[in-house]
């Protein structure tokens, strides 16, 4: 094929990655190639399709991990200190005790090696049925030396002539550094709603080796929403209230910036302007359901700021769920669960819960957009991602079966299981107690950083058997 | 001796990072991890801390790409120091003239661009990684080359070998199987 133009240049020209110049010139190539526009338009679509489908980045520094960034000066401070120190130390070391400290490493090392032959001998000439058990002198490891490659080896002067093959420590302080917050959270009750049960509130705390974080309350409510049919009602509406998870202030403690007070002016007008919500990320997962094989589960989580002005002032945020008649025949919401944030400028997060009644039989490997979720006075925080779309999130049902899914997903339904078992009405079918025990150790299999999946299968064993079950 | 001042312009530096790159660069160091994301975060804190030590005023004007440098320079620190370093085959040069259906035309752009990220395991290492710094992060071929110390075309070439690729798996996806060949 006669094709003068090169082919990564049009790619180059699709992505709008050339300069002026070259852009002009493939743009009047084109014009005298049109059937190569197809080329441009395919990589154009993929492109673009890529960058509205790209998973959005979600997790975050442990709290710990932001403690030591963000009291970085003084740690990296005292780091190039120390090492600047090393230096200097190393530096001063005169040649003559460096030689002297090469030659106890050696005599120590041949006196060793010397022993362990000795040793041998007298072993194998007292003892001749075990000599499996001897080291042979050419076997003894030789003297510990220090590797050419690491640089300074700190030897102390003042010590015993023993030699540490020890790396300098590096400029940069290790990660994971544990913040003095010692006290895990304290058991927080909510007040329920008045259309809703709270009937959920289990208590995550943090394994005592995690000193540093603390667990905060999550707080799950059950929905007792009837099932809605999609023909008439396609829509329905969840709220959030970022106010409610805010990083708590805590007596003696007080990391979160005093709440706004409400209504202490009377005569002050009442704002009327909502604060646009900031957000990290939003995303919607779709499985099959545990307990019921005819239906779905969805969940819809946003993560969020914990402090920000839409938290401050208190605000309800809708988000509208659309479920498309022509996938779903049904819906009802399950229920809902709010984390509030750890600490200030820690991420809260919030799902939402729904169960699906397909039209159709469930199942197959086949994609299909089943919904979408609309959020309007929002926007991302992560502004170099993307621009804040509030009618960008799909709800595509992949056919992915509830076990393949994430382990915080099957955790979280496991949680949502108790909930609603708890609560008693609208079962689903297959929701019992082992079901949900099995929901909770498949979770644990892949991951118990926290220990809280441990906590909560003990839990449910215990109320098992106080059940006599 | 740091002034105040620049500590003071390297702390507002560093929030200012922190904002913007946190989840994007566990995400990316996540990747070059092979999935790890506890080393990702170590990884990521590493490079913030990183960045006090830098002049604010010379880093400023590039921030994303000095963070991705330094976090994929860190990344692959620790994969040496595991000796897990694993830079792929080289790659094998597509051929371009393929004028078979593209999947675009026959699969909603949702499904498409979700089956194309599913897909990118399949492609070389250094082209899931500039596809991914392309299009997941939003950089320039110019910031990628800066990040990964390619050249421009190096980059350029990698990317369009890699969606070529990925458009032909997409193809052969969305194509009944073929008959066996003798």
């Amino acid at each position: 094929m006669n094709d003068p133009q090169p082919q990564p240049d049009l790619t180059a020209y699709a992505l709008g990655e050339l300069d002026h110049a070259n852009d002009a010139a493939v743009h009047a190539w084109l014009r005298e190639h049109p059937d190569a526009q197809h080329e441009v338009d395919a990589i154009s679509d993929l492109a673009h399709a890529m960058q509205a489908a790209a998973p959005l980045p979600s997790l975050r520094l442990h709290p710990a991990q932001r403690h030591t960034v963000l009291s970085g000066p003084e740690r990296v401070r005292e780091m190039v200190a120390a090492a600047s120190r090393r230096a200097r130390e190393t530096s001063r070391r005169p040649v003559l005790l460096r030689l002297l400290v090469g030659g106890i490493k050696t005599g120590l090392a041949a006196s060793i090696v010397v022993t362990a032959f000795v040793a041998g001998r007298h072993y194998q000439d007292t003892s001749y049925t075990n000599l499996v058990s001897v080291t042979p002198p050419t076997a003894v490891t030789p003297a510990p030396q220090v590797q050419p490659e690491t640089p300074a080896p700190e030897v102390r002067q003042d010590a015993a002539p023993v030699v540490i093959a020890k790396a300098p420590e590096p400029v940069v302080p290790q990660p994971a550094s544990v913040v003095s917050m010692p006290e895990p959270a304290p058991v927080v009750v909510e007040a329920p709603p008045p259309t809703e049960a709270v009937v959920a509130a289990v208590k995550l705390q943090a394994e005592p080796k995690e000193q540093g974080t603390r667990r905060p309350e999550a707080i799950s409510r059950i929905s007792d929403t009837a099932v809605a049919s999609t023909a008439q009602t396609p829509t329905t509406q969840f709220s959030i209230a970022p106010g409610e998870t805010r990083p708590r202030v805590e007596s003696g403690r007080g990391f979160a910036s005093p709440a706004t007070p409400r209504k202490e002016s009377p005569e002050e007008p009442a704002k009327t302007k909502t604060p646009t919500l900031l957000i990290h990320s939003w995303r919607a997962e779709v499985t099959s359901s545990p307990w019921d094989t005819s239906k779905k589960l969805v969940r819809i989580s946003l993560q969020i700021p914990g402090e920000q002005a839409a938290a401050a002032a208190d605000h309800h945020y809708g988000l509208q769920v659309n479920f498309h008649p022509t996938h779903i025949r049904s819906y009802r919401m399950l229920g809902q669960r709010a984390v509030p944030a750890a600490e200030k400028d820690g991420a809260a997060t919030f799902s939402a819960w729904y169960e699906v009644t397909l039209n159709g039989t469930p199942g197959g490997n086949t994609s299909r957009t089943i919904g979408n979720v609309t959020l309007s006075d929002a926007r991302f925080t992560v502004t170099a991602l993307a621009p804040f779309d509030g009618s960008r999130l799909q709800l595509v049902d992949h056919g992915q079966p509830w076990n393949s899914a994430a382990d915080d997903f099957v955790f979280e339904s496991a949680l949502l299981g108790w909930g609603m078992l708890l609560h008693g009405k609208n079962l689903p079918t297959g929701l019992d107690h082992q079901s949900i025990l099995d929901l909770a150790q498949h979770a644990q299999k892949t991951a118990d950083r926290q220990g809280e999946r441990s906590k909560f299968i003990k839990l449910l064993q215990d109320a098992r058997r106080a059940a006599g079950a | 001796m740091p002034r105040a001042s620049d500590q003071t312009e390297a702390s507002l530096l560093v929030r200012e990072a922190m904002d913007l790159y946190e989840s994007p660069l566990i995400a990316y160091a996540s990747n070059l991890l092979n999935g790890d994301h506890e080393r990702a975060r170590d990884v990521v804190q590493d490079t913030f801390l990183r960045l006090y030590l830098a002049e604010p005023e010379k880093v400023r004007a590039a921030l994303k790409a000095w963070l991705y440098t330094v976090c994929r320079n860190r990344a692959f620190d620790v994969l040496r120091k595991e000796q897990r370093l694993d830079l792929g085959d080289e790659d094998k040069i597509l051929s371009f003239q393929d004028h078979r259906p593209d999947p675009a035309a026959a699969a909603d752009a949702g499904e498409l661009g979700a089956r194309a990220w599913a897909l990118l395991d399949k492609l070389s290492e250094n082209q899931r990684e500039v596809i991914r710094l392309k299009f997941l992060h939003d950089c320039s071929y110019k910031e990628i080359a800066r990040i990964t110390g390619l050249g421009i075309g190096n980059v350029g070439f990698l990317i369009h070998v890699g969606l070529r690729k990925l458009r032909d798996l997409l193809n052969c996806e969305l194509e009944p199987t073929p008959p066996p060949s003798s």
